[in-house]
């Protein structure tokens, strides 16, 4: 973030502040919602309209607005008891592999994401009272998963490269 | 079963060569799913699962109880508990480590999370203790230890996903972590105790403060007293749904923390990300295990568990015995919250089923949890700790956690003995 003051920005810095900053955005909607929500209902009798549906969504998006950079910065939780092997090569190797599964595992699931907007999208399903379009949202939904994929491809492919500025790419 | 076993082999096998456990959950229940099914209903589960799970309202008290415990941090309440309950006990013999596991137990109050009490009393306590010239594993035993109240005493990560798991109530089992609280507590404080009866020079005393000092510290802990009190009492008296109470908690912080000045807009923004990030970690898994758990019980492996349990006409108690053992075994080499998603549907259904009540075996699934979070070779908490405090070695702090072990299991033995103490509040509040 500190990083949209330097003037080179390289397309990955870029993207990584726009998803942190939307991160952060929904995160507080989130809180907010809810205290609105409540406040609504106790003070003024009047409940936030399709206060339900918009937590939801919101959380939903929240999720996936940190999967690309949870999983490039090698975030999600994996267990290290059992020692690396020392062989640097076949090390390369095993990393390669984990890292590989992570790629299929999310390309699979932008894919099937994706299928299911253009079914949502054809049938035109909302929610059922602020008539949000869900198959934009799940479209959405596929885009971060496969940029997460894409991502995770790059790094894996060529350790270096980091979607994220603030963290240097850490090898554990 | 047998597919289930090999199912768990492969998702151990892949978690140990260093998969992340998302996709080492994931990639083995689709595989099964698919093998049994078809690829078709096999694909098809996936975007079930992961909508289902990330559009779900109950869930989202997730992120916000995540939130508060963040913006609780920030906020700074943490060093006037831990100046509070020193100024109370500090003058006991290992007084000093004794007010670090009560102001752990206070900040475990407003925190869901262990690892986040941990690292946050860390940095508060760990400076006196060693200005006073505790020995380092007491002190940083005491925090570690200490720092596992987080999730006993409400809010609590594990038990919200306990209960979602579940099925079972949030508020009833939140109410029946509070007096297990207290009494891990206490196991603590005699843990403490027996530490400095062993070695008094690793647990000097504090100086005694005169009463009006104590009260005038007794004051600055408002804040956390007022948050704990919405945020729980909302929920007893039935003002709130877990959910809100915690958007109000969260709310409640954010608050706190810039009435202190804790908070300028760029930290503020900081807390966020890290919160939101820490959300997409624990989604990720819960996803996975969701995933992973659909395939198990397509296996039919509860169900099998529970004939073969009858068949065998083992005792309730030696099952439930057993299923701790697994647990402690299990909680060696795993991470907390998967060990609870990859167990939980396997076991609640054989325990409700021995006629167990499911709000009881809750908690004692969260105590095996702590125990998990202090012992070798993974636990959580003394690795957040040495990332905290780098100059104290990983041995010294696991030599320092031993007494306090013991006090666990001696908590766990009385909750097993006496359910009383567990569901007497719950059952006050909620029937």
């Amino acid at each position: 973030m500190t990083a949209a003051a330097s003037q080179n920005l390289s397309a990955g810095q870029v993207v990584q502040g726009v998803l942190d900053w939307a991160a952060a955005s929904l995160m507080f909607l989130l809180m907010a919602m809810t205290c609105v929500d409540v406040a609504g209902r106790y003070f003024f009798n009047h409940p936030l309209p399709g206060g339900l549906e918009l937590t939801e969504i919101t959380m939903v998006l929240l999720v996936f607005a940190g999967l690309p950079i949870v999983t490039t910065a090698r975030e999600h939780v994996t267990v290290d008891i059992v020692p690396l092997i020392r062989n640097r090569w076949l090390q390369r190797v095993h990393l390669l592999l984990v890292d590989l599964i992570g790629v299929v595992c999310l390309s699979v699931l932008a894919w099937q994401l994706g299928l299911r907007s253009i079914r949502m999208t054809v049938v035109g399903d909302v929610t059922s009272q602020l008539r949000i379009p869900l198959g934009l949202m799940v479209w959405m939904l596929a885009g971060l998963s496969a940029l997460a994929a894409m991502a995770l491809l790059m790094r894996a492919l060529f350790p270096r490269w980091s979607i994220s500025s603030g963290r240097p790419a850490s090898d554990h | 079963m047998e597919n289930a076993l090999i199912a768990f082999a492969v998702v151990l096998a892949l978690i140990f060569a260093r998969v992340p456990l998302v996709f080492a959950m994931s990639a083995t229940g689709f595989a099964g799913l698919a093998l049994e099914l078809g690829t078709r209903p096999a694909l098809a589960a996936i975007s079930n699962t992961v909508i289902e799970a990330g559009m779900s309202y109950s869930l989202s008290v997730l992120p916000l109880f995540v939130l508060m415990g963040n913006f609780a941090t920030r906020a700074r309440l943490s060093e006037e508990l831990y100046a509070a309950s020193y100024a109370f006990i500090g003058h006991w013999r290992g007084g000093l480590a004794s007010a670090t596991v009560v102001a752990c137990g206070g900040f475990g109050a407003i925190c869901g999370s262990s690892i986040a009490t941990a690292a946050t009393m860390a940095k508060v306590a760990m400076p006196s203790m060693r200005r006073f010239g505790y020995s380092d594993s007491l002190a940083t035993g005491a925090i570690a230890a200490g720092g596992t109240l987080g999730i006993l005493i409400p809010p609590s990560v594990i038990m919200i996903i306990y209960g979602i798991l579940t099925e079972t109530s949030i508020g009833a089992l939140f109410a029946a972590g509070l007096l297990p609280g207290v009494l891990a507590l206490a196991c603590y404080l005699a843990a403490v105790r027996l530490s400095t009866m062993i070695d008094p020079k690793a647990g000097p005393p504090g100086p005694r403060m005169n009463w009006a000092d104590r009260l005038k510290t007794l004051r600055s802990v408002w804040g956390v007293l007022l948050l704990f009190a919405i945020v729980m009492g909302g929920m007893y008296g039935g003002v709130f749904t877990p959910t809100e109470a915690a958007g109000i908690g969260a709310g409640g912080a954010f608050l706190f923390a810039l009435a202190r000045r804790a908070l300028s807009f760029r930290i503020a923004v900081d807390v966020l990300v890290e919160s939101a990030r820490t959300t997409t970690m624990m989604f990720a898994i819960l996803i996975g295990a969701l995933m992973f758990a659909t395939y198990i019980n397509y296996t039919g492996m509860p169900e099998a568990l529970q004939h073969m349990v009858k068949q065998a006409g083992t005792a309730p108690l030696t099952v439930l015995l057993a299923i701790i053992g697994i647990y402690l075994i299990l909680g060696c080499v795993l991470e907390s919250i998967s060990m609870v998603l990859l167990t939980v549907p396997v076991f609640f259904p054989l325990v409700t089923n021995l006629g167990y009540d499911p709000i009881w075996f809750g908690i004692l699934v969260v105590c095996v949890v702590e125990i998990s979070l202090i012992t070798p070779p993974v636990g959580l908490n003394v690795y957040v700790l040495n990332s905290v405090l780098p100059d104290v070695s990983l041995r010294t702090i696991f030599r320092g956690v031993v007494p306090f072990v013991l006090g666990d299991i001696v908590r766990l033995a009385v909750l097993i003995a006496f359910p009383a103490v567990t569901l007497f509040l719950p059952n006050l509040l909620f029937k």
